[in-house]
């Protein structure tokens, strides 16, 4: 493994795999084939063809749509076919700042193949002049990737919620970052890839934020979401990206970002411009 | 209005309507047909082939394409068909860092469509909301983009200096920063950019850095090439990017770059993606651009 390699892992998919899904005219979606198999048998809300799914034309509003979605959802969870059940809506649209066209359990954003955001943090304190990140590690019974190494906050994007008040939100619940420290949290970009990830496409963007902590703030977890919390320098966060599995697998987008935006990897490095443009790479 | 209106300033190219420039069997650029075709006419030089033009192999090695281009170039140039020839000798590769598979002079750079390399200083002055930014005024007598504004720093990258040994020496030519506070600039990003222009095609990358500057830093051009400099307090420069077609294109992207990095443009703008991913316009044979 590279840097380059973490990556490039996160771009790597068969869109072939994957049924086109639309609403409307607009396709907002790469659907798993074994949901397409299973909405079949909901014709009132999912039409399903041989080359494309879409939801049915007569739901026609935002709540129309959420609404026969949502019952879907949960005879589906009835039924055991989705699992990891979270309680907790995504707004899908056919792009961020579109209109939402409707809400998804989070449990059945992967399935669908459609775009999902979530927030990550670069929690870092400076020591001499050198930069130490906080990372934390992933409790055992989280549903995806346990005990990964992850930013010292991160969340998906819930329905109606804005990424700087669910960054404020995480950061109390995650790491008990108080509100008026979390404020000075600056975003500094996003990041976004296209991955296959147990059988689904995940098409993810991931708005990145820098925040320097005091250089005595230690941070404790709420939600029981995070094991524990380690501050790592720059150096051995860089070994572990390249040379382990430990860390999540989109966190290295986030990290490899933060790593050039602060001058840590600079152009004298052979593959500085392959980074730069792999993690800016379109789908 | 949108901050995309910088990104909308020139159009995207349609490659399919050029001839890629190949040397050495390796795609560097793209050459309008009727260049192409008159540039076959050279046939000790060059040749078409299929949809490319390519430097003949007969040319075995660096210095003998640079040789070769170097005449072909001093005849458009004697036909006044370069504008603004610089006598800088730029490398054509597929990605920074190869070994160059010819030099020619900057000037011809959109002519054949090849990537110019060049470096970029964002100097600015206090935090967060406070910032100011240094920006150059460029000379009336400016080949490329005259009077229009530019960063305080920026140039051309060169054979044999790295980026950072690049800025440094630009630092003092362009703005008289003393070596001791350029060395402070660290490097922060990559902006890419691929537009059809009046000379040709402009296939850029661009390596930028930061650098926090003293309050009380004035910079001092010493070649000429700035008429003026301007400190602008960061809002007003959000507003003016909005606004006006002020900046030249590549250091527009370059500063809605700098606005993103540090905050001062988010998730908030209704054009927050679109914004980032403009900064990388995809050049196809780049490495690691690819589709």
């Amino acid at each position: 493994m590279s840097l380059l390699d973490r990556i490039e892992a996160c771009h790597r998919h068969d869109i072939s795999r994957y049924l086109p899904f639309s609403v409307g005219a607009t396709q907002i979606g790469h659907m798993r084939r074994d949901l397409a198999e299973q909405l079949q048998r909901f014709p009132s809300v999912f039409r399903i063809g041989t080359t494309e799914a879409r939801v049915a034309e007569h739901l026609d509003s935002f709540d129309y749509r959420s609404a026969a979605i949502d019952s879907v959802m949960r005879e589906l969870r009835q039924e055991g076919f989705i699992r990891g059940w979270r309680d907790e809506y995504f707004a899908i649209a056919a792009q961020y700042g579109a209109e939402a066209l409707f809400d998804l359990e989070r449990a059945g954003v992967p399935l669908f193949g459609v775009k999902a955001y979530g927030v990550h943090l670069n929690g870092y304190v400076k020591r001499d002049g050198e930069i130490w990140l906080w990372v934390g590690k992933r409790a055992a019974n989280r549903p995806i990737e346990p005990g990964k190494l992850d930013h010292l906050v991160a969340g998906g994007l819930p329905s109606g919620v804005k990424p700087f008040d669910n960054l404020i939100k995480e950061a109390a619940e995650e790491a008990s970052i108080p509100k008026e420290l979390a404020r000075r949290a600056r975003p500094c970009g996003a990041l976004s890839y296209r991955m296959e990830l147990d059988g689904c496409l995940r098409d993810d963007t991931l708005f990145a934020y820098d925040l320097e902590l005091p250089a005595d703030f230690v941070p404790k977890n709420h939600d029981g979401e995070i094991a524990d919390f380690r501050l790592l320098p720059l150096p051995e966060v860089e070994r572990l990206l390249a040379e382990t599995d430990d860390f999540k697998f989109n966190v290295g987008l986030v990290i490899i970002d933060f790593l050039i935006r602060h001058g840590y990897l600079t152009p004298e490095r052979e593959d500085y411009t392959r980074l730069a443009l792999a993690l800016a790479r379109k789908p | 209005m949108s901050l995309l209106r910088q990104y909308r300033r020139y159009s995207t190219p349609d490659l399919s309507r050029y001839r890629r420039f190949v040397v050495a069997g390796r795609h560097v650029g793209w050459v309008k047909p009727s260049l192409a075709q008159e540039l076959a006419g050279r046939a000790d030089i060059f040749r078409l082939a299929g949809n490319d033009l390519q430097m003949q192999p007969t040319l075995v090695d660096a210095e003998q394409r640079s040789a070769a281009m170097a005449s072909v170039l001093a005849d458009l140039r004697a036909q006044g068909r370069i504008s603004g020839w610089r006598d800088e000798l730029y490398p054509v590769n597929q990605s920074f860092g190869e070994t160059p598979l010819l030099v020619m002079e900057r000037a011809a750079a959109p002519l054949f469509g090849v990537v110019a390399y060049g470096v970029n200083l964002n100097g600015f002055v206090g935090r967060g909301w406070e910032m100011k930014i240094w920006v150059a005024r460029r000379a009336s007598t400016k080949s490329v983009d005259p009077n229009m504004l530019d960063l305080v720093v920026g140039g051309g990258q060169p054979l044999g200096l790295t980026p950072a040994e690049n800025l440094l020496k630009e630092c003092q030519e362009e703005a008289g920063i003393p070596v001791a506070i350029a060395e402070q600039a660290r490097p922060v990003s990559i902006v890419t950019l691929l537009i059809e222009a009046a000379e040709g095609l402009r296939v850029g990358q661009q390596f930028n850095f930061d650098l926090e500057l003293p309050e009380g830093f004035r910079p001092q051009n010493q070649d000429g090439e700035v008429a003026g400099f301007e400190l602008i307090p960061v809002s007003e420069l959000i507003h003016r990017l909005r606004s006006a077609d002020e900046f030249m294109y590549d250091i527009a992207l370059v500063l809605i770059d700098f606005l993103i990095r540090h905050g001062f443009v988010g998730p908030e703008e209704r054009d927050y993606l679109p914004l980032i991913s403009g900064l990388k316009q995809r050049i196809p044979f780049a490495t690691g651009a690819a589709a």
